[in-house]
């Protein structure tokens, strides 16, 4: 009797407790939530204390900033699915939203934005496909990212390279070189994540064949208007090179990036391909490291730009078309967005703008004084957007060129072949069902995108 | 004959209050399934017809779904090795955990059983893993296995067992590290089981094969294993049906890969309704993977009937 009495006293205390933790503080009837979700954790000071201070300037309006790191996605996935999309949300790239946008549930700013604002953010931000569907605007840009070869300076320097590769065939080379001369202290000249292949092959293989002058991006050939893989063989040969011969860090098949940066980190990696925008606070806060490292430009086949580097830009937030306050909610929408937060964001190095008036205004970062390939280069433009959503039958290029790079499969040609059959028969399907129009810009010069898209 | 009227009127009563009492604890009985046949309706019948609906259209959520008939099921069986691998991988997987997980697990709750003392803090520390999140388990794995600086392959080679690092995670021996974790994380729970079963066993029964001469393998295979045969009959059910569906130390550890060598139907069906996040395309394809769903239900559903007709040997024989 006594252990009851205890057991219910305890189930009491546990339900009180419960009670107490997940009581909701009353909100005031007058009060609108408007609830905002992010992909980024690594700008949450700032967008933190955006929100912090227009909760106390705006007593109408409360923010429920919210961060979903992981899996983002597939939690945008699941809230449309059932109808529950936040009124603003962060878009993780260009397919999520082409998506949104067929979906209807994106509000278009059209009626929103100031002439001002249209100004501030340059004419030449607004693309068709990126930010833009039918002639209105979905979403503002910020930041830009691309990609880039990062290398390790000390390593370079010890072996006797006075700076990083400029062609694909030096690139080779040097990592070859590193191996040889220090593979006996574990420390190997290239990496790449290729957990997921594709991923890891999109951290700047995908660059390869633009920077060579072919308007081909992911498999599409925006000339002929169709996939068509033929121009990856040599790439894939090369990165098949630097594995055959020992030369890559071991383990690339199971290699995510974080723990390929870690690696970095402790001077084992000379060099790898990522993103442009990252690694500067990685290794100042993630993985802090003594290695001095720099950013070089993904290597050609020449050693020259023949043409140009993907830039990707355009968007960072939507509204959401079915938010309850459109008005309220735009207000939040464009405190983010203003001119002073937007100058805060890229002088505190959480993104390299590509907004003209800011980064006029702006201080340079320090960020891009120590790493200056951080920032946006000439040679970096925003591509038409290709096919979206092309789902082939079975595996994706990534996987299928990385049996030849780990030497699996050495019928590259056959694997070509294959590829190009199973995209552009998804690709016929995507039109056919609706969500792809027929994309072919015949005189598209990867070097001068402007003048060449019709 | 007034004493047969009042009888049969008392009968008749008596068979009234009867009723009305079965009546009432009919009721009851189906007021007590309510909840749980309302919640199993909700939570495991609709998703299911809801997902079904989909198996003839093609549809990705996103366009309207367009009806193809059998389509969907014609490229399962004609146009998909990527599942027929994962299928084959789910055998092999499922296979290979119950050979080696539930024989080393009678061992150790064996040795745990004869053990005068019972050591609680072994079997806790045996028994742990199974409290623990798999997603967590997979991550300090994937810590310890990895090839370039992994705690594993320094320590194999510091004791000179091995020279270069093992692969653990590449091709060739990912299916085996999967297994590993698997294992490891299994056992506690199969011992538990086990050492039920052992305890179940009346201590009479070894004390009268003693005095009989009897050496510890007769009563090993005379008594022990036969009398263990009701419960062996549940683990191996439970097992059976556990590994067919592990799928997220797996996740976590291998994604599936490299090459798909680690890809089990459940995390094949996953991906078809949540591809990868990094990957150009991430389409969802609902129509497709209700289709996979089907097949791979069949599967089991073949494999559970196999496995009820074996148990019901299983209970001829005990």
């Amino acid at each position: 009797m006594k252990n009851h009495k205890m057991l219910s006293a305890l189930l009491a205390a546990l339900m009180l407790i419960s009670a107490c933790l997940f009581t909701v503080p009353a909100m005031a009837e007058d009060v609108t939530e408007i609830t905002v979700w992010t992909k980024d954790r690594h700008d949450q000071d700032l967008l933190l204390s955006i929100v912090d201070q227009f909760n106390k300037e705006n007593p109408d309006i409360h923010i429920n900033y919210e961060q979903y790191t992981d899996n983002y996605p597939q939690v945008i996935e699941i809230a449309s699915s059932a109808g529950e999309l936040p009124d603003i949300f962060c878009i993780n790239n260009t397919p999520m939203i082409t998506q949104a946008y067929q979906r209807g549930q994106l509000a278009a700013l059209d009626s929103l934005i100031t002439d001002e604002d249209k100004a501030r953010f340059d004419a030449s931000l607004f693309i068709e496909g990126i930010n833009m569907f039918d002639g209105q605007i979905y979403s503002l840009p910020n930041t830009g990212l691309t990609l880039r070869l990062v290398y390790n300076q000390d390593i370079f320097e010890r072996v006797g390279l006075s700076g990083p590769p400029k062609s694909i065939d030096e690139m080779v080379a040097d990592a070859k070189l590193i191996t040889e001369q220090l593979g006996g202290e574990g420390v190997y000249g290239f990496a790449l994540p290729l957990a997921n292949p594709q991923s890891g092959f999109q951290r700047g293989f995908n660059q390869f064949p633009l920077i060579d002058g072919y308007p081909v991006f992911e498999g599409f050939d925006y000339r002929q208007g169709k996939y068509d893989f033929t121009v990856y063989k040599p790439y894939v040969l090369a990165l098949a090179d630097i594995w055959n011969s020992g030369a890559a860090f071991p383990g690339c098949e199971s290699l995510n990036i974080d723990p390929l940066r870690t690696q970095f980190a402790a001077g084992k990696i000379g060099m790898y391909m990522t993103y442009s925008h990252s690694e500067w606070g990685v290794y100042m806060d993630q993985f802090p490291t003594d290695q001095r490292w720099q950013y070089a430009q993904i290597p050609s086949t020449s050693g020259e730009i023949v043409g140009s580097q993907s830039l990707s830009a355009g968007y960072w937030y939507v509204i959401n078309s079915a938010t309850k306050d459109l008005e309220k909610t735009w207000r939040v929408y464009s405190a983010i967005y203003s001119q002073e937060n937007l100058i805060k964001y890229y002088e505190a190095g959480y993104g390299v703008s590509v907004v003209p008036s800011v980064i006029a205004a702006a201080t340079a970062p320090s960020a891009i004084a120590a790493v200056p390939y951080m920032g946006i280069q000439p040679t970096d433009k925003i591509w038409p957007v290709a096919p979206q959503n092309v789902v082939p039958e079975g595996d994706n290029w990534g996987a299928r060129f990385a049996e030849v790079v780990f030497g699996y499969n050495n019928d590259i040609d056959g694997i070509i072949a294959d590829l190009n059959e199973r995209y552009q028969a998804a690709y016929l399907q995507s039109i056919e069902d609706g969500f792809n129009t027929q994309i072919q810009y015949p005189n598209l010069a990867a070097n001068d995108l402007t003048n060449t898209m019709n | 004959m007034v004493f047969t009227i009042q009888s049969k009127n008392k009968a008749v009563g008596m068979t009234l209050a009867h009723r009305k009492a079965r009546r009432r604890d009919t009721a009851r009985s189906y007021a007590m399934l309510a909840p749980n046949l309302i919640l199993f309706l909700l939570i495991s019948v609709y998703p299911v017809i809801w997902a079904l609906q989909y198996m003839f259209y093609r549809y990705d959520g996103m366009s309207a779904k367009k009806f193809i008939g059998l389509g969907n099921f014609v490229r399962v069986f004609t146009r998909d090795p990527q599942f027929w691998q994962a299928v084959l991988n789910t055998f092999k997987y499922a296979g290979l955990k119950i050979v080696f997980m539930l024989p080393l697990a009678f061992v150790t709750a064996l040795l745990i059983n004869n053990t005068k003392r019972r050591y609680a803090a072994i079997q806790a520390v045996i028994f742990s893993p199974t409290i623990m999140s798999s997603a967590v388990m997979a991550l300090v794995f994937y810590l310890l296995f990895n090839v370039y600086s992994g705690e594993i392959n320094k320590l194999l080679i510091n004791i000179g067992w091995i020279v270069k690092p093992i692969n653990w995670l590449g091709r060739e021996m990912a299916m085996t590290t999967v297994l590993i974790v698997a294992i490891w994380g299994g056992l506690g729970n199969y011992m538990v089981y086990f050492l039920a079963g052992l305890q179940q066993i009346s201590p009479e029964m070894y004390e009268s094969a003693d005095l009989d001469g009897a050496s510890a393998l007769t009563k090993m295979f005379r008594i022990t294993i036969p009398l263990l045969g009701p419960v062996l009959k549940v683990i191996l059910m439970l097992s059976l049906i556990n590994a067919f569906q592990d799928m997220t130390s797996i996740m976590v550890l291998t994604g599936g890969g490299p090459f798909n060598s680690t890809n089990v139907m459940y995390l094949y069906i996953y991906n078809q309704y949540y591809p990868s996040s990094e990957a150009s395309s991430f389409l969802p394809q609902y129509g497709y993977g209700a289709a996979v769903s089907v097949v791979a239900a069949a599967i089991v559903g073949v494999i559970t009937i196999a496995y009820i007709q074996i148990s019901k040997k299983l209970d001829d024989v005990y």
